[in-house]
């Protein structure tokens, strides 16, 4: 006989306690192995969404604006970059709005695509839907379907004479259903941003959404595919290195042209101003270069001399063109000289004979501004300026239209009179002068008024303010046909298309990084587990201490045989770890049916913590392999824990069966003076009894009340936080900073709902309508980005952010307040150091696992690299989308970035449901989605909630299991009391009686661990604002009860069994 | 093997005065010689038996195992416990009152299971089973050899135990109270089996009873009471 016969023949005899141990092992593994699978299933799911969501597309350039769609060419033709990133094709992508013409159902937030590529070729006049947005629609076959999204402007909107109505910044397109695509297909999932939400994708023909935004040949991305993975190595130069070669000067919207007149050239910009970073190569490779700022006055009035202040002056001139220039004025012939100073000014001879101007007059003016709302202001020029020079008619620069850029609607008229001016500029013809009109007869727009370079700050928009650079021509000897000189070259050499916002993205590098996920899902798994996985290793401990305490004759037996501790250690360890082996084995299989239960249920019942189908089961060999590893060695570590105390037991007691007893040397207590001694009445009842046995035993008693009793503390307190949006919107400071409603429009509104300019601006068929005057608004920029709520499960890289304008903290519930320098700082720190940004709690928390005072690195939208630094987080805000930025830092960073994205609303209570309905019929077109702060609380909540649910769940098992627990305490303190019990039966008890008495001692035990637990917990609920959800409370514990007293039920039996009166005689 | 007794006593400490089991107990018990302690419950017959089997330890005195070669004496309970538990292996064999056979192992592989402890694949060498098969012959059990002791009456399973213990042919057998769960028939056999093999394998008995009959069969008998030998 071996000593492996010796342990295989033990395994078979106490089979029906080894499958126990077998099965709490298993339930150890396969809960600790499923979660690290739910995790890498997660993981994995993502993954292969983001595959399906790219299809084809490796990266990704992002342009700021729209450019030619002939850069694709250009970037084709050059075999090493299609080598380095693949084949190029345009596309244009926006945000809109579809509308079911028959029905008017409607949709916004649609992502709009057009791409010249062969998977994604729509027929001319039709169009594709993704599933997500069929099922709003409900379009039936060959729909008619009217399509809304925001036109190309030229002109910055920020800018004084940009027009900003409801017609110009709006388009339209009118297309057929050609069909519905569904399931993971690129069509169907294609989104620049991670997400495992589906997107809400409509595809166009290129040709149609170019005709419908009237840029014919205009592109705002490309995609790069490739075939088969590159052979090449990755390349070693910039991105934006690689496609500065490729553009040209068109790309960057400048203009470089000889002006017939001074022979010079004049770098202009298509899109008004001239950017920052043009400005910056200027000044490297042209530091003389001359800089013009026009722009238009409203008015220009000379002021009388000094000597004579009450003197009759000229009718101030209206309508005037000037430009802020640093070109030498003051010499005669403009061709030396020096340029301006602060305070003066040079006016062309017309209007030195208009308003009877001299040499050394003074001047003032007014001019447009536009304020942050949006809105124009008429201003006045802060000082005056004096005449330091009149242009002769011949000086180049007295009437030159080429320094005023296209204005739409003024520029293009044939007469000052049919100038078709911007909404809100205050354009009055009566005051247009027939000499007004000569001039512009004869030089257009050519500026009249000369200023200093300086006072194109009154102007300035985050753009820019320069619209024309005025270069010398250098002929080069080499090339004298040349027109342009070196300069082009020079030019494209200066810039770089990062500095402009071009942004080369790896996307799919990108999207599978993020498909890593912003929350660990095994940690998750493993913390929803935690009850689960720690009862079943306690029902592991409690089963192998009874296996052992069945057989402890058998071990003194074999100690009494010679059999060394070690040996029975040894004995004892192969045969329960050769159970776990077999449990680890079984609780591994079970670990993928685990897997997938709960991969169903998160595509289920817990389908609102992920907001996707799309998981599915996956296994990794590496958590198939570390999730068993790990349960074996706790396996091990909690059976050798348990089991060692009893191979060191003294063969005697191991023979008699029973725990050494200790003898106590305590002395007892003296005994009481004779003269208090009284005679105290001794009741002795079954409840006395079974209190006193729990006490005999209390680390044992103290042990299942602490684990019953802190489950359920948690599951109470877990329940209790139950997150509700708050009924009163209207209160602050609350998660909904006291706003009623909230608005998102794709397309930014850039009208001002509070007052009656903006809602005409806005085109709101009635902006009188008293629901709109009742409410105030307070409007929001937003930067496009990723959604940093928890409602994204891919990792955002690139998050969105929203203006936060100053004194709107205080109205929201902080939970990190802003250090006291903080709001000082937000107006003191330069762009150069980090940015400061608040958060909300849990999105700092959770998602971007992000502490007050951490920093997060940032693209802003001119491609410069920044870093913003979490000052505060907000706790439970409607804020959990975007991090929130300060309004200068907001303009600095994107100053692309015109028009409110997001409209805060406050309202009495009665007119939110009208006004939502009202603001989303007449803002449609800017598909805009108006809904309940409550609502809008209530999606973020949906997520905590349901993950407390599932944490509820898991827990409620594992206390179940835990209840299982009591059953293997009973049968433990029946064999520890053997001796004592048949004592009972031989006093004449009756077996009935001992049942009772093992089941009250048990019972008692669930009941006091069970209200230990509650109790304390409900208390504490019962402070916090958030109701309970009583009935699943009670039925849960209910149920808790009932299993554990089913359990005790189903061990009396077999602890009572070999109970006889005549088994004393052992002991 | 002469096994010699000095002084020794056991004691437990109590809140108040020690316990005191066994008291200044000497003796000296010669080799092969088969002994009967009687005495009544609480006399410290099963404590002195366990201290002489090595499964309890004296508070104070010696237990001292004298080879018949006079060479130096042998002091198991100052061994250390790896060391002891094969001393006892291989020197001692116990009959237990309960028999404390192993459910799960059948006659034959329980009387093999002390040449388990010895370790080295002794017990699964053919000598080894053979020794087991004429043990089992010799307590007249052949037929019983695949019996599981469930399926084994009282008498049989000690029969069993009493060729458990001597397996591994031990130089000391002790037996405390073999016969306590048995009828006096049993009882009568048991013990005649007992000493004749014993006396076969000439290996020294002491045996624990009640019954003073069954001690009168012993070559000497001592009666114990509160620690102390009469």
């Amino acid at each position: 006989m071996k000593l492996r016969t010796l342990i295989f023949r033990t395994l078979a005899h106490y089979r029906a306690l080894n499958a126990a141990l077998l099965l709490a092992i298993a339930l150890a593994t396969a809960v600790l192995t499923g979660s690290l699978l739910v995790g890498d299933s997660v993981r994995h799911s993502l993954r292969t969404l983001a595959t399906q969501r790219l299809g084809p597309v490796e990266s990704v350039l992002l342009a700021p604006d729209f450019v030619d769609i002939s850069l694709v060419e250009r970037l084709n033709a050059d075999p090493d970059f299609v080598a380095f990133y693949g084949t190029a094709h345009a596309g244009i992508t926006l945000q809109g709005r579809i509308a079911d013409v028959a029905t008017n159902l409607s949709a916004s937030s649609v992502s709009v695509f057009a791409i010249d590529h062969p998977d994604s070729q729509i027929p001319a006049g039709k169009t594709i839907l993704n599933n997500s947005l069929a099922d709003l629609l409900n379009p039936a076959p060959d729909a008619a379907l009217h399509l809304t999204i925001p036109a190309p402007v030229s002109i910055p909107l920020d800018a004084t004479l940009a027009r900003r109505s409801r017609s110009d910044i709006l388009a339209a397109a009118n297309v057929s259903l050609d069909r519905i695509v569904s399931g993971p297909s690129f069509l169907s999932l294609f989104s620049l941003a991670p997400s495992q939400r589906s997107p809400r994708n409509l595809w166009l023909n290129l040709r149609d959404l170019q005709s419908a935004i009237d840029r014919p040949h205009a592109a705002n991305f490309f995609i790069f595919t490739r075939d088969k993975p590159s052979a090449l190595p990755p390349p070693t130069r910039s991105s934006s290195d690689a496609l500065k070669k490729h553009f040209t000067l068109a790309d960057y919207h400048l203009a470089l042209q000889k002006n017939p007149a001074t022979a010079q050239l004049d770098l202009t910009s298509t899109s008004t101003y001239l950017r920052p970073s043009v400005l910056t190569a200027l000044q490297k490779i042209a530091p003389h270069a001359q800089l013009f700022s026009t722009n238009l006055l409203t008015q220009v009035t000379l002021a009388p001399p000094p000597s004579q202040p009450s003197a009759p002056t000229p009718q101030p001139l209206h309508y005037v063109i000037a430009t802020a220039t640093n070109a030498p004025l003051t010499g005669s012939g403009g061709g030396e000289g020096a340029a301006l100073n602060d305070h003066e000014v040079a006016i062309n001879q017309w209007t030195a004979d208009q308003l009877h101007a001299k040499v050394g007059d003074t001047l003032s003016f007014a001019f447009l501004r536009r304020i942050p709302d949006g809105t124009l202001r008429e201003m006045p020029s802060s000082k005056s300026f004096t005449i330091a020079a009149i242009l002769p008619p011949d000086h180049p620069l007295a009437t030159d239209p080429a320094l005023t850029p296209n204005y739409p609607g003024l520029t293009d008229s044939d007469s000052v009179a049919d100038w078709s001016p911007p909404e809100g500029f205050p354009f009055n013809p009566k005051l247009v002068t027939p000499a007004d009109e000569d001039y512009w007869k004869d030089h257009r727009a050519a500026p009249k008024i000369f200023l200093p370079l300086s006072a194109s700050n009154l102007w300035a928009t985050p753009l820019g303010t320069i619209t024309s650079a005025r270069l010398p021509v250098e002929i080069p000897p080499e090339n004298p046909q040349s027109a342009m000189g070196h300069w082009p070259s020079a030019i494209l050499q200066a810039l770089n298309p990062a500095d402009f916002g071009f942004s080369f993205q790896p996307l799919r590098k990108q999207q599978l990084a993020a498909a890593s996920g912003s929350t660990d899902f095994s940690a998750l798994f493993l913390g929803f587990s935690f009850f689960l996985i720690f009862s079943a290793l306690c029902l592991l401990a409690l089963l192998a201490k009874l296996a052992v305490e069945q057989r402890l004759p058998q071990l003194g037996l074999l100690a009494s045989l010679g059999f060394s501790p070690q040996k029975i250690t040894r004995s004892l360890l192969a045969e329960f770890l050769s159970l776990a082996l077999l449990g680890t084995l079984l609780g591994t299989l079970a670990a993928i049916v685990y897997t997938a239960l709960i991969i169903h249920l998160l595509t289920t019942w817990w389908l609102p913590a992920v907001g996707t189908t799309a998981l599915h089961l996956h296994l990794s060999s590496a958590s198939l392999l570390q999730g068993p590893a790990i349960s074996l060695f706790i396996t091990a570590l909690t059976l050798f824990l348990s089991l060692r105390k009893y191979a060191h037991r003294s063969p005697i007691s191991l023979l008699t069966g029973t725990p050494p007893q200790k003898i106590s040397t305590r002395k007892p207590p003296l005994a009481p003076p004779k003269k208090t001694l009284k005679i105290v009445p001794c009741t002795l009842n079954l409840r006395r009894l079974a209190s006193r046995n729990n006490r005999l035993h209390p680390t044992r008693s103290f042990l299942i009340i602490a684990l019953l009793a802190s489950a359920s503390f948690l599951l109470v307190l877990v329940a209790s936080m139950k997150q509700l949006p708050p009924a009163d919107p209207s209160l602050t400071p609350s998660g909904t900073g006291g706003f009623r409603l909230i608005l998102t429009a794709d397309i930014p509104l850039l009208g001002n709902l509070n007052t009656r300019e903006g809602r005409q601006l806005l085109a709101l068929k009635d902006p009188h309508n008293p629901l709109l005057s009742r409410a105030h608004y307070t409007n929001l920029r937003a930067s496009p980005g990723q959604d940093i709520s928890c409602l994204n499960m891919t990792q955002p890289t690139q998050p969105a952010i929203l203006e936060f304008p100053p004194g709107i903290l205080s109205r929201f519930l902080i939970s990190s307040p802003p250090t006291p320098l903080a709001e000082l700082r937000n107006l003191l720190t330069p762009l150069t150091g980090p940015i400061p940004v608040f958060a909300d709690q849990d999105t700092a928390q959770y998602i971007l696992h992000l502490h007050c005072g951490d920093s997060l690195p940032f693209t802003d939208q001119s491609g410069q690299p920044r870093t913003l630094q979490l000052d505060a987080t907000l706790s439970g805000s409607i804020f959990q989308s975007q991090l929130l930025m300060d309004s200068a830092h907001f303009s600095a960073l994107f100053p692309l970035q015109t028009g409110y994205s997001v409209v805060l609303i406050e309202c009495p209570e009665e007119d939110a449901l009208p006004l939502q309905k009202l603001l989303e019929f007449e803002l449609a077109d800017f598909s805009v989605s108006v809904e309940p702060t409550t609502a809008r609380l209530a999606r973020y909540k949906e997520v905590a909630n349901t993950y407390l649910a599932t944490f509820q769940s898991l827990g409620s098992l594992g206390l179940l299991l835990g209840t299982l627990g009591l059953a293997i305490v009973l049968l433990r303190s029946t064999l520890e009391r053997r001796a004592e019990l048949a004592l009972l039966l031989a006093l004449g008890f009756t077996k009935s009686f001992l049942t009772r008495l093992l089941l009250l001692e048990n019972a008692s035990l669930l009941l006091v661990g069970l209200t230990l637990g509650t109790l304390p917990a409900l208390s504490l609920a019962l402070f916090t604002p958030r109701p309970l959800n009583f009935p699943a409370l009670a039925l849960s514990f209910t149920a808790i009860l009932l299993a554990g007293l089913l359990s005790l039920l189903l061990a009396l039996p077999l602890a009572t069994k070999s109970l006889t009166p005549a088994s004393l005689r052992n002991h | 093997m002469q096994i010699e007794i000095t002084n020794l006593s056991k004691s437990y400490p109590t809140p108040t005065n020690p316990l005191e089991i066994l008291r200044d107990l000497t003796l000296l018990i010669p080799s092969a010689q088969s002994t009967a302690i009687l005495g009544p419950s609480g006399s410290g017959k099963s404590t002195l038996l366990n201290i002489l089997g090595t499964l309890d330890t004296p508070t104070s005195g010696s237990v001292a195992f004298l080879p018949r070669d006079r060479s130096s004496p042998l002091s198991p309970l100052t061994f250390a416990p790896a060391a002891l538990a094969q001393f006892r292996a291989a020197y001692i064999g116990f009959v237990f009152q309960d028999h404390h056979l192993l459910p799960q192992l059948n006659a034959l592989e329980n009387i093999l299971l002390p040449k388990l402890a010895l370790g080295g694949g002794a017990a699964s060498s053919k000598e080894s089973s053979d020794r087991a098969a004429w043990l089992l012959a010799r307590i007249g059990l052949e037929s019983r050899r695949s019996h599981l002791p469930t399926q084994l009456s009282g008498g049989e399973r000690q029969r069993i135990a009493i060729a458990r213990a001597l397996m591994n042919a031990p130089f000391l057998l002790l037996a405390d109270e073999p016969t306590g769960n048995l009828d006096p028939h049993t009882a009568d056999s048991i013990i005649s089996l007992l000493l004749s093999i014993a006396t076969e394998t000439a290996a020294t008995l002491i045996a624990v009873t009640h019954n003073p009959a069954l001690a009168e069969r012993f070559q000497k008998s001592y009666t114990m009471h509160n620690g102390q030998l009469a």
